[in-house]
């Protein structure tokens, strides 16, 4: 059997000057049932947890990826549901929050590991008792990784929140939040938790066409210390929310949120908005912006209506807090569209079982900058195109690698098999450069972007799935 | 005239050098570390710090336009209740815990440049709490 790993080094020179350095790691034979999770870098190795068939398998790859030992993690109890792993920044290892079940009872359980994945340290952290129904659950982490939000919904009228501190494997609180007329699937929108351990829980309210005026949000913070619970009533003005991304500033200590706006319908958004929440400040009216005209004209071409101006199936993927206080929103086109297969028209029978067949489209990326007031710095747009169909989309979008200098904004050109990798490079004044990286054909890789973990300022792990056999790929950037 | 290669020969004077690549410092002292270069507190004693690498460097250069400030972390292994710990330290004015009380890692020279001459060797600046 082969045991030297394919490493493939490739120095592209893009503009001359800077690289990249691929490294591909053998492939691993995936079944249909199998979930992995990349934990990220700890001690120059990129760690992978597998779940196959209730085994929890942790694999190290070295510099060159080539697998360097594998373990066998013991963790509590049965039906064990791995919810996050995080790396600790100071690289002593990293921490595993899982549900288990013991005696039919559920619990929350919190273990530390080192680099050489040996149990440091466990805790459960709490009993959860009983589900009378499969809980959903959601999991947000603090900027500096040291803190976990995680919201249980057993009943959609109320939320169970709990804060958990990493270092000190402790939980902070476990409160429930039960707004007035509140349904957790409709009304929430997010939550953030700050380095500090403080909770913002953010509801959505009247967001219709025939309430626009009352439109507002509703943050529910709690302190860390202290355990003080606060509300602040955030009114949008007559704008409808088209669609929002909150980050909280932990250099500002505010809660800032970029969005899109519409004061129509939902059809369309007509502009963008900046907010920042400061605890105990009064909250002004966000700053509405209406795109500019010639971005409209660029990103819609043909579609462009003069009468009623607007970008339609534009979603709000990620805000980068800028180091004067202001924000780069970052936004992407998306849409879904289900149809019937061809041979289901011709009533024929077919393999899908008259399951409809729904097409992916993810295009151009567009991107607007704010000064910490909210007002316009600059916008672009960045144009690509990818189709694919009954995939979730899973090999579209982009994988966006943050560095003070600039953005990186990788993704396929292209999803199928025989494609490139392209990335457009973006400054801080708003100048992109887009370039042509590598052939995914020539390397056998099929990149799922959107899965990728930023291990270093200069490097990122991407995870690649073809046939059904999964191959890490580690991408290093000049660190110029 | 540069001031940091001067500022840096200063310091190194002032801090008694041990045996090569090891200097002993003392309470309110500041002083430069290279990589590999290690700490102490008292002559017999073990290494209070050692210098292991520099993990990143992402610092915004001062003449260029960032969208965020960065940072630089350092690797090191310090003493901490009788043991040595290797770990990641971000380099911005905090102190870190030691066995000789807490020890600042004031900041990380050279500062990025743009200006393309060849890149000076990393120093580490630090100070032991009084």
């Amino acid at each position: 059997m082969r045991t030297l790993l394919l490493s493939f080094i490739f120095l592209l020179l893009c503009t001359g000057v800077r690289a990249q350095v691929l490294t591909v790691s053998e492939e691993i034979p995936m079944r249909n049932d199998t979930e992995y999770t990349l934990i990220g870098k700890l001690g120059g190795q990129v760690l992978l947890l597998q779940d196959r068939e209730n085994k929890h398998l942790l694999t190290a790859y070295g510099r060159s990826m080539n697998q360097s030992w594998e373990k066998d993690l013991e963790l509590r109890g049965k039906n064990i549901r791995v919810l996050e792993a995080v790396t600790a920044q100071d690289g002593t290892g990293f921490h595993l929050l899982y549900l288990f079940r013991d005696k039919g009872r559920n619990h929350l359980q919190l273990d530390r590991y080192n680099p050489a994945g040996n149990l440091q340290d466990s805790v459960t952290l709490v009993d959860f008792g009983l589900f009378v129904t499969t809980p959903e659950d959601d999991i947000f982490k603090s900027e500096d990784e040291s803190k976990l939000l995680m919201l249980m919904v057993e009943q959609q009228t109320k939320a169970r929140y709990l804060g958990i501190d990493l270092d000190s494997m402790m939980l902070l609180y476990d409160q429930v939040l039960e707004p007035d007329k509140f349904f957790y699937n409709e009304d929430f929108l997010q939550a953030e938790i700050t380095d500090r351990g403080d909770m913002y829980f953010v509801v959505e309210r009247d967001n219709f066409k025939s309430k626009r005026k009352e439109h507002r949000y509703e943050v529910y913070t709690h302190k860390a210390d202290g355990a003080q619970r606060d509300m602040i009533d955030v009114n949008l003005g007559d704008s409808l929310t088209y669609d929002v991304f909150f980050r909280y500033d932990n250099l500002n200590e505010r809660l800032a949120a970029g969005g899109l706006y519409s004061t129509k319908d939902f059809i369309k958004a007509e502009g963008y908005f900046f907010l920042a929440i400061e605890p105990g400040k009064p909250v002004g009216r966000p700053n509405f912006q209406p795109f500019p005209e010639n971005l409209v004209k660029n990103v819609e071409g043909k579609k462009y209506n003069k009468r009623n101006p607007g970008i339609n199936d534009l979603t709000v993927r990620d805000a980068v807090l800028r180091q004067d206080g202001g924000l780069v929103m970052i936004t992407e086109r998306d849409r879904q569209l289900q149809r019937r297969g061809a041979a289901d028209q011709n009533q024929l029978l077919n393999t899908y079982g008259g399951r409809p067949l729904i097409d992916y489209h993810f295009d151009e990326i567009v991107v607007f900058a704010v000064y910490p007031d909210g007002r316009p710095h600059w916008s672009n747009i960045m144009h690509k195109k990818q189709y694919s169909q009954d995939d979730d989309g899973a090999y579209s979008g982009f994988f966006l690698m943050e560095s003070p200098r600039r953005l990186r904004f990788l993704f396929n050109d292209e999803i199928r098999f025989e494609n490139t990798v392209s990335e457009y490079v973006l400054n801080g004044r708003g100048e992109f450069d887009r370039t042509s990286l590598f052939n995914t054909r020539d390397l056998e890789l099929r990149l799922r972007f959107r899965d990728g973990v930023q291990v270093a300022a200069n490097e990122v792990v991407l995870p690649s799935e073809h046939r059904n056999r999964l191959r890490l790929v580690k991408m290093t950037y000049d660190a110029k | 005239m540069r001031v940091t290669p001067l500022l840096c020969l200063l310091l190194l004077a002032c801090a008694p050098r041990l045996v090569e690549g090891t200097y002993l410092i003392e309470p309110g002292q500041q002083l430069l570390l290279s990589v590999g270069e290690h700490l102490k507190a008292e002559r017999k004693a073990e290494d209070l710090l050692t210098f292991v690498e520099v993990v990143e460097d992402s610092r915004c250069p001062r003449d260029v336009q960032c969208i965020q400030a960065g940072q630089a972390v350092v690797r090191i292994r310090v003493l901490r209740d009788g043991v040595l710990t290797e770990e990641n330290v971000i380099v911005d004015g905090q102190a870190i815990a030691t066995d000789r009380g807490p020890l600042e890692l004031s900041s990380l020279e050279p500062y990025p440049d743009t200006s393309g001459g060849a890149p000076e060797p990393y120093r580490l600046s630090l100070r032991l709490g009084e």
